[in-house]
């Protein structure tokens, strides 16, 4: 039985890394995949068994890996991927906020203007162009003044050419400290889709590469 | 080992010496640009960012050191646009020098195409020139009579002391930098060794020790043929050429190091490009046009590294006018352009400039050594008159600097990095090598470690270019003494007999440069006469 359950565990990570990657390209390859082959899916609730005693294996070393896989209510086949993709990949733990980056915009939290994380943020965002009111902004809320703000701070860097979380992403890596809310907002998921949000003031105008 | 080969008497017990290239610490930046980097898309903006973050901080440091005392009281000034009218203060930032002769892309717009574009200047100043300094928040110009004694390029982080004119210009009564980077091998090595048998110029060289050949501008496929001073130096590296001694020297080099040039640039004469279709399918074979493009010089290059390869590690690195990218860092040249010579595991390409850190038995802690072609170097000398100021203290002041290519993007192409700078200079290394240079010049600086308490030298090193000079320069890996030996043969083509009329000139120039120390026998280099 465990030379079984070690034959099936390696089988398994075979059949994750022959996928395409799990992450970034989206859900079209592997339902078509269900969909079209109907051996390849019962293959895939075979191997989902053994995958769900590995799963056990691996709970207390995956944590908040766990969590997110969790919240997402998804086939069988899409947990399975992560869980092959955790196993994979536990020993980059370090990287886990990089990771966050690259899954699925979908997956993202929403951002909801009015919550209260950003208030601070937000009021010093409004100190620093004298709280003044905003002439041909009607249409900008409150997230728009905080990141307009950060872009045009110049103690992190020209902002122009470099996408806000890169641009944030490099300012904290150079020890500049820039507010930690502000990369709780890029990463939401209007924050990546919404090219407002996510590429700087002068993106329309001046740079459509 | 040593003393099996110090017997002079049979000459089939020499054995080559060996050095180990380890790898470098954490804190050197890689030149290698992969995938992952290879957007064009960012502005060069972010490179003046970080270099003035990087180096705001260590200049601030210096510049009060040296003017906090003075009377007046200087202060520092955030930003340079908050001058204050005659108050004594001090500023840092980003030098920008306005020149009108430096290549402007508003006058190649406008210039008129139906006459042919006159060729670019060789040098950049003039009396027109303007000095900025620049920080986030904006620039101001620097006037002054200091500035006309002063070194300056674009590019640099200096902090200037002066006043705010009436007119609203900056009049520099003096300027600093950064000074030497810190250096954490020289703390090693002054407290491992109880002599300081590294730096004292009375060490003589042993025959245990371990030498560097470093070679550049070999120039293969040069119009006028210089195929019998490469095949002079092959023969004296693998030991086959010269009497004895020359073997015994010979025996000692542990390393050949190529920095740069070592193809001519090849000159496309025009007809490769659109013809009608027929003829271009006529004559194209293996994908290339025979008539423009030879493949010879690749293989000659090819041939002579396999010889030189099979008997002790090469580096090669790319230079101003071989087949890698014009931009700087320029990339490793392909492996497999070489042929036999790539399943060497001792062949090396490397990037253009890099770091390479070598141990030895005769010294254990590794020399960090810092190499490129001359790019950076010929950029910034057309910055500067000429008489005040030689390569050599144009490379001496930019370790100064702590900057390879302060010139960079503005007059030197460059790669447009957003995160970091890689030029950056962060930790002084132990040997600084140009190649590509027209004459060969040496010099340690060193540094007493009065302010941070820690000694500091370096080995500058300019090699010519072997085509024109036939010299090749060999560095002692434990002393880091240098010596030459010079390739010439009795009506031997390849521009020898320029050089010949101008020996007497270079070793008189090199006297009066004041070299500090005696550790450049050059009078007592080898020639090797056929």
């Amino acid at each position: 039985m465990p030379a079984a359950l070690k034959n099936k565990k390696q089988t398994t990570l075979n059949f994750g890394s022959s996928k395409p990657s799990p992450v970034a390209t989206g859900k079209k390859p592997r339902l078509s995949g269900k969909g079209g082959k109907p051996v390849e899916s019962s293959e895939i609730d075979e191997y989902s068994s053994p995958s769900d005693q590995s799963e056990e294996i691996e709970v207390e070393q995956v944590g908040s890996k766990r969590k997110r896989t969790d919240t997402r209510s998804r086939v069988n086949t899409n947990e399975k991927e992560e869980q092959t993709k955790t196993s994979t990949k536990e020993r980059l733990e370090l990287q886990k906020k990089a990771e966050q980056i690259k899954s699925p915009a979908k997956e993202r939290p929403e951002l909801k203007v009015n919550d209260s994380r950003w208030k601070k943020v937000a009021t010093r965002a409004r100190e620093t162009n004298g709280n003044l009111q905003l002439i041909h902004a009607e249409k900008q809320n409150r997230i728009h003044d905080i990141l307009r703000v950060f872009d045009l701070t110049y103690n992190y860097g020209p902002c122009i050419g470099i996408s806000r979380i890169d641009r944030w992403e490099r300012a904290q890596a150079l020890g500049l400290n820039p507010p930690s809310e502000i990369r709780d907002i890029l990463l939401t998921r209007q924050g990546i889709e919404d090219t407002t949000y996510a590429q700087n003031v002068f993106f329309d105008q001046a740079e459509r590469v | 080992m040593a003393s099996a080969e110090l017997v002079p008497i049979s000459d089939s017990q020499l054995k080559r010496a060996t050095t180990t290239v380890v790898p470098v610490s954490q804190e050197t930046p890689s030149f290698i640009i992969d995938s992952k980097n290879k957007s064009y898309k960012h502005q060069y903006s972010n490179i003046y960012f970080l270099r003035l973050l990087a180096l705001r901080d260590s200049v601030i440091q210096a510049a009060s050191k040296r003017w906090d005392n003075l009377p007046g009281s200087p202060t520092f000034v955030s930003r340079v646009l908050e001058v204050e009218p005659s108050q004594l203060c001090y500023i840092v930032g980003t030098v920008y020098m306005d020149m009108p002769l430096k290549p402007n892309v508003m006058e190649d717009i406008a210039q008129d195409h139906s006459i042919p574009a006159p060729p670019p200047p060789p040098y950049y100043y003039s009396a027109e020139d303007q000095v900025m300094l620049e920080d986030e928040s904006g620039r101001i110009e620097l006037v002054g009579e200091r500035l006309k004694t002063e070194k300056l390029v674009t590019g640099l982080i200096i902090g200037a002391l002066g006043m705010e004119t009436t007119d609203g210009k900056f009049e520099v009564a003096d300027i600093c930098y950064a000074g030497l980077a810190p250096q954490p091998q020289a703390v090693i090595t002054q407290e491992s060794e109880d002599q300081m048998e590294v730096d004292s110029p009375n060490t003589e060289d042993l025959p245990t020790d371990e030498w560097i050949g470093v070679v550049s501008g070999l120039q293969i496929g040069e119009a006028s043929s210089t195929d019998g001073q490469i095949q002079l130096l092959v023969e004296y590296l693998t030991g086959e050429g010269g009497g004895l001694d020359d073997q015994l020297s010979a025996a000692r080099i542990s390393r050949l190091i190529i920095v740069g040039d070592s193809l001519a640039p090849m000159i496309i004469t025009g007809k490769g490009d659109a013809d009608a279709e027929g003829d271009i399918k006529k004559s194209r074979k293996f994908g290339y046009d025979g008539t423009t493009f030879s493949t010879h010089p690749t293989e000659s290059l090819s041939g002579v590294l396999l010889d030189i390869g099979q008997v002790m590690p090469i580096h090669l690195l790319p230079g101003a006018t071989d087949p890698s990218g014009t931009i700087l860092p320029q990339q490793p040249l392909p492996r497999a352009m070489f042929g036999a010579i790539s399943s060497f595991p001792s062949f090396s390409c490397e990037t253009n400039p890099t770091y390479l850190s070598l141990s030895s038995n005769s010294s254990p802690t590794p020399r960090v050594f810092l190499l490129h072609s001359g790019q950076p170097v010929n950029d910034m000398f057309k910055y500067l008159p000429s008489p005040p100021h030689t390569r050599l203290s144009i490379v001496e002041s930019s370790l100064k600097w702590r900057h390879i290519a302060p010139t960079a993007p503005d007059t030197l192409w460059c790669h447009p990095y957003s995160t970091a700078d890689p030029f950056l200079i962060k930790e002084t290394p132990d040997l600084y090598i140009v190649g590509g240079q027209k004459k060969f010049m040496t010099k340690m600086v060193e540094d007493d470690g009065k302010d941070d308490g820690i000694q500091k030298r370096c080995r500058l090193l300019l090699v010519p270019e072997f085509y024109r000079t036939g010299i090749f320069v060999l560095v002692n890996i434990r002393t880091l003494r240098v010596k030459t030996v010079m390739f010439r043969g009795e009506g031997m083509s390849g521009g020898m007999s320029d050089y010949l009329d101008t020996e007497e000139a270079s070793d008189t120039e090199l006297k009066n440069l004041a070299e500090p120390e005696s550790s450049i026998p050059h009078s007592s280099n080898t020639s090797i006469l056929l």
